[in-house]
């Protein structure tokens, strides 16, 4: 490095200071101090371990891992014997599928979010209709439109295999065998497919809280398995770190255009986008209406509206009988803005902007296939009501600013090529 | 805009007067700090006119931004309070930076009388990194 850019680099973060916060214009990647402590906080190792999982006692278990990690992958959890939670979420595909909207026994109505990183999250599914891993974990099992099984079978499977059956007693303590009496028909489960439905209502109240219980089981094991899936750091993180501990030799650079476009991120007068991706996974966590509800015809969805009433409702959620949770380690639920207000109508979850390279096509109902396209529809926001029911402000952003967002963005992918 | 002020120094802490004059507060969070995204427990401390502790209240807390037109991310409420008259707010988070506002309704008894009275509060709050 020259004896220049040595100065340059030693004075990053004593001319700031010097300047109280005035904008450095010398060099490409010179930072106010408030702009590196954005930047601090969108990198990586700000997020620290994933937070612990009260409500399941299980998740950080190897064993619960292990017979998490193969249940993910067995196809013998669905109705037909062919769909496992893998076939929505490849590992090849960064835990996505690649398609607009994911197809199990039919197609579904959203677009299939990575697993990666998902031990971070508090809200899952786009509109947030369960709370933690585990209570997701049990819906596409038994949903007519994925795995279309039933949680009676998926209970019976654990109890039946005997590889299962002996890491589900290590965990659990025993697994009832009232559940394999040939009295109780093969599929049952209160949102099961055809028969199986039917078949849940004529089981007795107390059965039933065994079979729940049992499959909340199933649920922890496999959301143990999905705790491991982690982000890695990409090219971004790296350069930050770098910019926070002054490297004379940077491990990373971003292009021209890559800064240009993040400098475009995080500058709330000239863009929103900070506003709800921020924080290490670039995403606050929350439900916001950028006018993509779909309020007719086949594709009709509206969202956290509907997701907030189905959360507070759901026997798996954290304050549920199956949560190992006492009430004090559920803030989100107990916490939660209950106001059913009009700009739910229509609000999705905010996702995280992690490895957009391999996590195409975008949106809720995966209605775009480019960065380009998610960026236009920011900047001409819908006007017409219903749709126009939404918090996005118009900005300005010419076309080679929105390629320079577009090229950050990348540099959040997951640098595969480097860390093979 | 709302009547309230940041009250400068090394804590983020916010006072501020009640629309009708009823009641004073100030408040701001345990730590000193407002973390972006993160749960936070905040202490409040409420007067009234002559500046002497308003002590038992009762308090509904909403917001949001109104720039952005969403609301508070949560449902804070008053869990507690200390013998110094303290109110524990739990269930604060901002998920973003910005300006966003508080409202406070507070209903209790003042002065010698014990005349029951309520009132709102609106408090600017800036968050930024």
């Amino acid at each position: 490095m020259s004896d220049r850019a040595t100065v340059f680099r030693a004075l990053r973060l004593v001319i700031p200071i010097i300047l109280l916060g005035c904008p450095i214009t010398v060099g490409a990647d010179e930072w106010t101090p408030r702009e590196l402590r954005i930047l601090a906080s969108l990198r990586l190792s700000a997020a620290g371990p994933p937070p612990e999982s009260p409500s399941n006692r299980v998740a950080d278990s190897k064993t619960a891992r292990r017979l998490g990690a193969k249940l993910f992958f067995d196809a013998r959890l669905s109705g037909s014997g062919e769909l496992s939670c893998a076939s929505c979420h490849e590992p090849g595909r960064y835990f996505t599928d690649g398609l607009p909207r994911s197809r199990g026994v039919a197609e579904t109505g959203r677009n299939a979010p990575t697993v990666v990183g998902s031990a971070y999250l508090s809200w899952f599914y786009w509109d947030g209709r369960r709370d933690s891993l585990w209570a997701q974990a049990l819906i596409p099992i038994e949903a007519p439109d994925e795995m279309g099984g039933s949680r009676l079978h998926a209970v019976r499977l654990v109890g039946t295999d005997t590889e299962y059956r002996q890491a589900y007693e290590d965990l659990f303590g025993g697994f009832p065998a009232e559940l394999l009496s040939a009295d109780l028909p093969e599929h049952a489960g209160p949102f099961a497919t055809g028969q199986g439905s039917e078949a849940w209502w004529r089981i007795p109240r107390s059965m039933q809280k065994k079979i729940n219980r049992t499959y909340s089981n199933i649920g922890k094991a496999i959301a143990a398995y999905e705790r491991t899936l982690l982000p890695q750091p990409a090219r971004f993180d790296r350069y930050v770190e770098s910019l926070l501990v002054e490297e004379e030799t940077p491990d990373a650079e971003l292009s021209e255009d890559e800064i240009a476009g993040l400098r475009l991120f995080i500058d709330g007068e000239r863009t929103p986008c900070l506003q709800c991706h921020n924080g290490p996974l670039l995403t606050n966590g929350g439900f916001h209406n950028i006018g993509t509800g779909n309020f007719e015809g086949e594709q009709l969805d509206l969202g956290r509206i509907l997701g907030l009433r189905a959360v507070l409702m759901d026997e798996f959620n954290c304050l549920g009988p199956y949560s190992d949770a006492e009430p004090h380690d559920c803030p989100e639920l107990v916490f939660l803005n209950r106001d059913s207000h009009i700009p739910l109508q229509g609000a999705f979850k905010v996702p995280g902007l992690r490895n957009l390279r391999q996590t195409a096509p975008y949106f809720h109902d995966g209605r775009f296939n480019e960065l380009s396209e998610v960026l236009n529809h920011y900047r001409t926001a819908p006007t017409q009501l219903p749709a126009g029911t939404h918090e996005l402000q118009p900005f300005e952003l010419t076309d080679a600013e929105s390629s320079q967002i577009g090229a950050f963005l990348l540099s959040l992918s997951f640098d595969e090529a480097r860390n093979e | 805009m709302p009547a309230s002020d940041a009250i400068e120094g090394p804590r983020a802490e916010w006072r501020a007067t009640s629309t009708n004059g009823v009641f004073n507060v100030t408040l701001g969070p345990r730590s000193g700090e407002v973390q972006i995204g993160k749960f936070q427990i905040w202490e409040l401390r409420l007067t009234d006119a002559e500046g002497q502790i308003v002590f038992p209240a009762r308090f509904a807390i909403g917001g949001g931004m109104q720039g952005h037109g969403h609301g508070l991310p949560t449902q804070p409420r008053v869990t507690n309070f200390l013998p110094d008259g303290h109110y524990i707010i739990e269930g604060m988070k901002f998920n973003m930076a910005g300006d966003w506002t508080l409202y406070l309704d507070v209903e209790a008894e003042v002065g010698r009388e014990k005349v029951l009275r309520s009132d709102q509060f609106q408090v600017g709050i800036v968050v930024d990194y």
